[in-house]
């Protein structure tokens, strides 16, 4: 069982930096995988339509039709609703523009048709979008002039609004399953982080096919958008998502990439850790082709002893591929608290350090016992992701 | 709908103006804004459809394929009409 699971995830690896590169799975590979298991992780994980791709271009290996259909059936899925939530996007974006709102389009919204070639390879659960605090409430309105309601079932409208949440209520459409939701931060109210807005816009530019007026992060702050969440929110769980992530922005938008200034913006917001660790594992595990300097630098700036490094690589590695919703063999509060343990190191480093290392290796120990669990029910409460 | 028999190699097939498309890969999504339904076409129906402008006859949709896929118009006919009959029954094409 061991050896299956460990090809498994092999291959999970594999799909997601083959994509475009005409490798497909090979037979040894192949051998002994749990075909059913491997497609529902994947899925959980969002990255069915990798691996659709990567079968899809196997030669000689007899993957069975059954397997094929049902990734094929995901990915067709994936993209169909894409199409329909692209109509709600054009929809709230002509609305925003007609009033005046400047937005920025965030996550899947943005990478899905700007980034990827493909936007069955990027699944999306909502449309997150970006506004300036003053225009939330605007933003809010034309929402509900839209049709769309906001949805209370995790808290009210007025919570977000008491609690200064990073996003209004989500809305839902009347039309169809797209949820909206209008950032006004960019980093989760929950974590210790604040990634200035004004520096955000300043940055900003416009997307190269628009649907109204809508513009993108810089190519270095959608990185430290995507740090931020790998190693903040979600304590690295589901990481193979961003990091798919990253290794299509630095594909496609290398060259536009200002390392230098994702560093400086990094070491200003006290996200260098972050981004450190998310860029070093999507180097380590996707083979994303990170600069040394980049690295050497954040590693500098965020004084990163041995046993982070070495906890980090081992936990992230089982993190990438451990799906948010799924059974953990610990705590999800234990795992959310390992990155602030990572966190604490600025103000302790020694025993910030030890009780990363520490806490890494406990786990590791528990993840080696830990046999496959099967799915619960996913919580629509936690879903902060698109 | 186009009924299948009126469509010759004289006909003009026009993409309908409101299909968005959306890639996927080598592949092409296409999806009509208030229909349920998406439809993927692979690399030789995306290469057909991208060729119905509604000025060129099937006739002539056949001569530009054929210098791509090095087959004579003549043999590609069958399959070219083929597609766009099911394009047009799908509805995101019409016929002139």
């Amino acid at each position: 069982v061991g050896r299956a699971a460990f090809r498994e995830r092999r291959l999970l690896f594999d799909a997601c930096t083959s994509t475009g590169a005409g490798r497909g799975v090979d037979r040894r590979a192949s051998k002994g995988i749990e075909w059913h298991r491997t497609i529902r992780r994947a899925t959980a994980l969002g990255i069915a339509g990798d691996v659709l791709l990567h079968v899809r271009a196997a030669n000689g290996i007899q993957v069975p039709p059954i397997v094929v259909a049902r990734l094929e059936r995901i990915y067709y899925a994936q993209a169909s609703r894409y199409a329909a939530l692209r109509e709600e996007l054009q929809l709230v974006l002509g609305a925003f523009a007609d009033r005046g709102i400047p937005v920025i389009l965030l996550k899947g919204a943005y990478l899905a048709a700007q980034v990827y070639a493909n936007v069955a390879l990027r699944p999306m659960r909502d449309l997150d979008v970006l506004v300036r605090a003053a225009d939330l409430g605007r933003a809010g309105d034309e929402l509900e002039r839209l049709g769309y309601r906001p949805n209370e079932s995790w808290r009210s409208r007025q919570w977000y609004l008491d609690q200064a949440f990073h996003h209004l209520v989500p809305y839902a459409s009347p039309r169809g399953p797209a949820i909206v939701e209008v950032h006004r931060e960019l980093a989760p109210v929950s974590l210790p982080i604040k990634l200035p807005a004004d520096g955000l816009w300043r940055r900003a530019r416009p997307v190269s096919r628009p649907l109204a007026q809508e513009l993108a992060l810089a190519p270095d702050d959608l990185l430290l958008h995507l740090a931020v969440h790998l190693a903040g929110a979600d304590g690295f769980l589901d990481g193979v998502r961003v990091l798919r992530d990253v290794r299509e922005i630095v594909e496609r938008l290398g060259p536009e990439i200002e390392w230098r200034r994702l560093v400086e913006t990094a070491s200003a917001c006290g996200v260098e850790r972050h981004a450190y660790f998310t860029l070093r594992l999507a180097r380590r595990l996707l083979r994303v082709a990170v600069p040394d300097s980049c690295l050497e630098a954040l590693e500098r700036a965020g004084r990163v002893g041995h046993a982070e490094r070495w906890a980090v690589d081992r936990f992230g590695r089982w993190a990438a591929l451990h799906p948010k919703f799924w059974h953990a063999p610990i705590p999800p509060s234990w795992l959310a608290g390992f990155p602030a343990a990572l966190v604490a190191r600025r103000s302790w480093p020694a025993r910030g350090a030890a009780a990363a290392g520490g806490i890494a290796s406990w786990i590791e120990r528990r993840i080696e016992r830990r046999r496959d669990a099967p799915p619960p029910a996913p919580d629509s409460r936690l879903s902060d992701q698109a | 709908l186009t009924a299948d028999h009126s469509i010759t190699l004289h006909s003009r097939p026009a993409r309908v103006p409101e299909v968005r498309e959306h890639l996927l890969g080598d592949e092409l999504l296409l999806h009509a804004p208030g229909l349920e339904a998406a439809h993927a076409l692979n690399p030789s129906a995306r290469a057909i459809w991208e060729l119905c402008d509604g000025r060129r006859t099937l006739s002539e949709i056949c001569d530009v394929l054929s210098a791509d896929v090095g087959r004579t118009a003549a043999e590609l006919a069958s399959d070219v009409r083929a597609a766009v009959v099911e394009l047009a029954r799908l509805g995101v094409v019409t016929i002139a």
